[in-house]
């Protein structure tokens, strides 16, 4: 037996952080070994390994060489890049770190009691200069706002607050009000308005920290990062030394990356419900559940905890959490969007059992037809053009023609592949656009896809939108697809089932419009 | 040597987009499908079969003259879809034959272009005419959910889906979910996979100039990979865990320091194979690459015994000199090295990472 197999060495690699990735990559470029957290010890074979320590995108390596006694690596503190101006994190100045800790513990707008959303905007420009990067944002609060649950600005973040310019510009709002759903929203330079969820939950500060992102060519289109927002809780302002609001960002760079990050104590912490931070317990249910570390019954354990935090019935994200376990282990009904993504896409896969979830009219169910962005924020977008107010039938057919239409052409593929009959609602764009946006649909007849000689064009009509009158009916049409084609349908469409069963409904009438052959009168709403 | 006519070939790559080409066209997709189509052919490579039957090429330049405007651009989905609907047909002309629902052996698909990423498990190519406003089910094709859907069925014993895109942020417009479901008994457990993603990338970040061409570096790197880069230089396998390996080391490599900063810039793949144990699955044997090694010694060491030790192989000697010369030439396959003169008190850990012929020192 060669002398390797029989003697073995420890490596032991510190790092500084509790969230900090450890990969042994050996003499052949394998991964033989991983380990999450401050220390890990290894146990291996004489050899040349390189250790690599990750945290969030920042990556350490280290070449050692195994030869006779053990050996022990150490990495100092990785300064991983954050919005929030946490201690020993990238992109961050001594001023910004003094300011958020300082401001975030002030009023400066008074809207209610109880709770409390504090946002905090910087820029933060490289030592190195670079054309592509230019100046900083004299402004980077430029276009934000802070609604309430109906859309009405609650305040103006762009001039209700501090700021200072000096260096790399930063601006802090600290609103006091009551608890509830929230939204905030960016104005681009297009006129294109992003919004999110925030919730204020009752006895916490909801931190908001964000940088700066180019949403076009020019300088001009700098704006507040909301995709890359980092979003923490607390009791008691922001504190950039606190351990948990590390591991908290080291989480959500998880979720982004969709990689596991969180060390061992913490899992253990987090499926005992012996957490503290609500952020904590919400982003490690999610990791946990996409890598299968967690069973419902301790899924159960995390949701009771995050309840006892944040109220029953308040959260909708610990709400969606809740869904997992079951749709009887909730009542709550999702008026407004979560804040997550991740959550989002539980509560459209729920509506297929449970039909109002999402109820039609609801937010949730109009910005379901805008949802913008990535990982992991639920982000929705309005373009400038649309009037917000507009019902969920106008948005899905006016401000997204297609929408309807993909839905609808899906729902055809499927018949096409079966053997049914193909329809493709073309639409054709009028000459210019009015107010009500009208549009006039199409309906041509095609030869199936499989096996077809090409497309003939058998019989063409046209229809405006909306609702058809009664007497243009010839046939009464389906209000309700089964439970399989519902399946299909929102999965594909990632619409909740109260919205595709509107889509399908108009299907159903234009089918039998065409059936009919008699012209419609239909007006567009709003006109 | 006789061709793998078991295998079939996906191959996309669209560089012109009509709607997007006004913020900056892409170069590399188109490139960076060509280099894979060679590869896929190579006798030394996959050594598929050079035929329409075996290889579906679909790139941008297929389509002449370029469409000014996004309505008439290709390749839209009618053209990437019949190439998947081809496959599917032959399943059903197999089974028809009495040979089964199946098609083949192994089945790649490649994909580069614009794409967007509607849900956290599903990346979408985008079609040339796909616009802002319209990246809905007839306007995009997902990756995983397509080269899911082989495997459900069975269709091949082993699926490689590679995709090489830029991120970009559109709205959620529904997603191109139209094959009908088929899943095959044990298709869960016996259908071996492979998934590459690097698909993170900015527009601007995606490619750069590599050997005069455009190209993107996920797919240089999974290039190098798989004509020896990634081979197990004990066995001269190239399993999936050794690519997978390769492409998260490697990687970040092709980027200069400037770009290491940059965070927009993803630094490593995503990647998923199954199954999962011990190496993973064999994708080819390769005959196993050398890489020439050039050491500066020091005068203080000059004529004195040198050795390289092995550093995956117990420190078993790879070279050994009785009087080294100023600079000493090697040729080591990849791995980790202790190169050592200790007559010298000289020691220095020398790392043959696959990408290249290496200059070190003492």
């Amino acid at each position: 037996m060669k002398a390797s197999e029989q003697k073995k060495l420890n490596l032991e690699v510190e790092t500084a952080d509790e969230s900090a990735e450890v990969f042994i990559i050996d003499g052949r470029f394998t991964v033989v070994a991983r380990g999450i957290g401050l220390r890990n010890t290894f146990s291996l074979s004489p050899g040349i390994y390189t250790v690599k320590v990750r945290v969030g995108f920042e990556s350490r390596e280290e070449h050692v060489v195994l030869l006779n006694k053990s050996e022990k690596v150490q990495f100092s503190r990785i300064h991983f890049p954050s919005p929030a101006p946490l201690a020993d994190t990238g992109k961050t100045h001594e001023y910004h770190i003094d300011a958020a800790a300082s401001e975030s513990k002030r009023v400066h707008v008074n809207k209610g009691s109880g709770s409390s959303i504090f946002v905090f905007v910087r820029d933060w420009t490289p030592q190195e200069k670079s054309a592509a990067r230019g100046k900083p944002n004299s402004k980077p609060q430029r276009g934000l706002k802070l609604l309430d649950a109906q859309g009405k600005v609650l305040v103006d973040l762009e001039r209700e607050s501090l700021s200072d310019k000096k260096g790399d510009p930063w601006a802090a709002c600290n609103v006091q009000l009551n608890p509830g759903i929230y939204r905030l929203a960016l104005e681009l330079a297009s006129g294109d308005l992003i919004e999110q969820t925030i919730v204020a939950s009752k006895g916490w500060q909801t931190q908001v920290f964000l940088l700066q992102r180019s949403y076009g060519e020019n300088c001009s289109d700098c704006r507040a990062d909301l995709l890359g927002a980092s979003i923490l809780l607390s009791k008691s302002g922001f504190n950039p030394d606190d351990p948990h609001k590390r591991l908290v960002e080291a989480a959500r760079l998880g979720l982004v990356n969709t990689r596991q990050v969180l060390p061992g104590d913490a899992i253990n912490r987090i499926l005992n419900g012996k957490f503290e931070n609500p952020m904590l317990g919400i982003f490690g249910a999610h990791l946990l559940l996409a890598d299968k570390q967690i069973k419902l019954d301790v899924l159960s354990i995390v949701v009771a905890n995050l309840r006892r935090l944040l109220g029953e019935n308040q959260h909708p994200d610990v709400e969606a959490l809740a869904h997992r376990l079951g749709t009887s282990k909730t009542s709550y009904i999702f008026e407004h969007p979560p804040m997550l993504r991740r959550s989002w896409w539980q509560i459209v896969e729920a509506t297929i059992d449970k039909q109002g979830l999402v109820p039609l009219n609801s937010m949730a169910a109009r910005c379901a037809e805008r949802i913008w962005g990535e990982e992991p924020w639920l982000q929705w977008m309005t373009p400038a053009q649309l009037k917000p107010e507009h019902s969920v039938f106008d948005v899905a057919m006016a401000f997204e023609p297609g929408i309807g239409r993909e839905a609808i052409n899906l729902h055809l593929r499927q018949l096409d592949l079966q053997g049914g009959n193909a329809f493709e609602l073309a639409l054709e764009e009028p000459p210019a656009r009015p107010e009500g946006m009208a549009k006039n649909l199409v309906v041509k007849k095609k030869r199936s896809l499989r096996g077809g000689k090409g497309e003939k064009e058998a019989k063409t009509k046209s229809i405006s939108l909306d609702v058809p009158t009664p007497k243009a009916r010839k046939r009464k049409p389906k209000t309700r697809l089964n439970k399989s084609d519902l399946r299909m349908m929102v999965k594909s469409s990632g619409l909740p089932r109260a919205n595709v069963q509107v889509l399908f409904d108009r299907y159903e009438q234009y089918k039998a419009a065409s059936e009919a052959e008699t012209p419609l009168d239909i007006k567009v709403k709003g006109e | 040597m006789a061709q793998n006519d078991k295998d079939y070939a996906v191959i996309i790559g669209i560089k012109s987009y009509p709607d997007f080409d006004k913020d900056g066209p892409l170069e590399g997709p188109e490139n960076d499908a060509l280099a894979f189509r060679d590869w896929v052919i190579s006798p030394t490579g996959g050594n598929v079969p050079d035929d329409k039957e075996h290889v579906a090429l679909i790139v941008s330049s297929k389509y002449q003259p370029p469409a000014a405007i996004a309505d008439d651009a290709r390749p839209m989905i009618i053209d990437v879809q019949g190439a998947f609907e081809k496959l599917q047909n032959k399943a059903e002309e197999n089974a028809a034959k009495g040979k089964g629902l199946q098609v083949g052996r192994r089945l790649y698909i490649y994909m580069a272009g614009h794409g967007f990423a509607p849900r956290d498990d599903q990346t979408a190519l985008l079609m040339a005419n796909a616009t802002r406003e319209r990246t809905g089910a007839v306007y995009h094709i997902l990756g995983q959910y397509t080269a899911d859907w082989f495997f459900k069925a069975k269709y091949f014993e082993e699926i490689i889906l590679l995709m090489d895109c830029c991120r970009e942020l559109y709205p959620v417009m529904g997603l191109n979910m139209s094959f009908k479901q088929s899943i095959a008994p044990g298709a869960v457990d016996k259908v071996k996979r492979f998934y590459g993603y690097g698909t993170k990338w900015s527009r601007l970040s995606r490619e750069k100039n590599i050997n005069g061409a455009r190209r993107g570096i996920f797919t240089t790197t999974v290039i190098k990979a798989l004509e020896g880069g990634a081979v197990d230089a004990d066995t001269g396998e190239l399993t999936a865990q050794s690519l997978s390996d390769y492409l998260y080391t490697n990687m970040e490599k092709l980027l200069d320091d400037a770009e290491k900063k940059i965070d927009d810039i993803p630094k490593e793949p995503e990647i998923d194979y199954y199954p999962k144990k011990g190496k993973g699955f064999v994708l080819l044997n390769v005959p196993i690459p050398q890489y020439r090694v050039t050491l500066s010694v020091p005068p203080a060491a000059l004529g004195k015994p040198a050795q390289i030790l092995d550093g995956a192989k117990d420190y078993a000697p790879a070279e050994t000199i009785a009087a080294v010369p100023d600079p000493w030439v090697v040729n080591l396959t990849r791995g980790k090295y202790l190169a050592q003169v200790l007559a010298a008190g000289l020691q220095k850990v020398i790392v043959v990472d696959g990408t290249g012929d290496v200059n070190e020192s003492f």
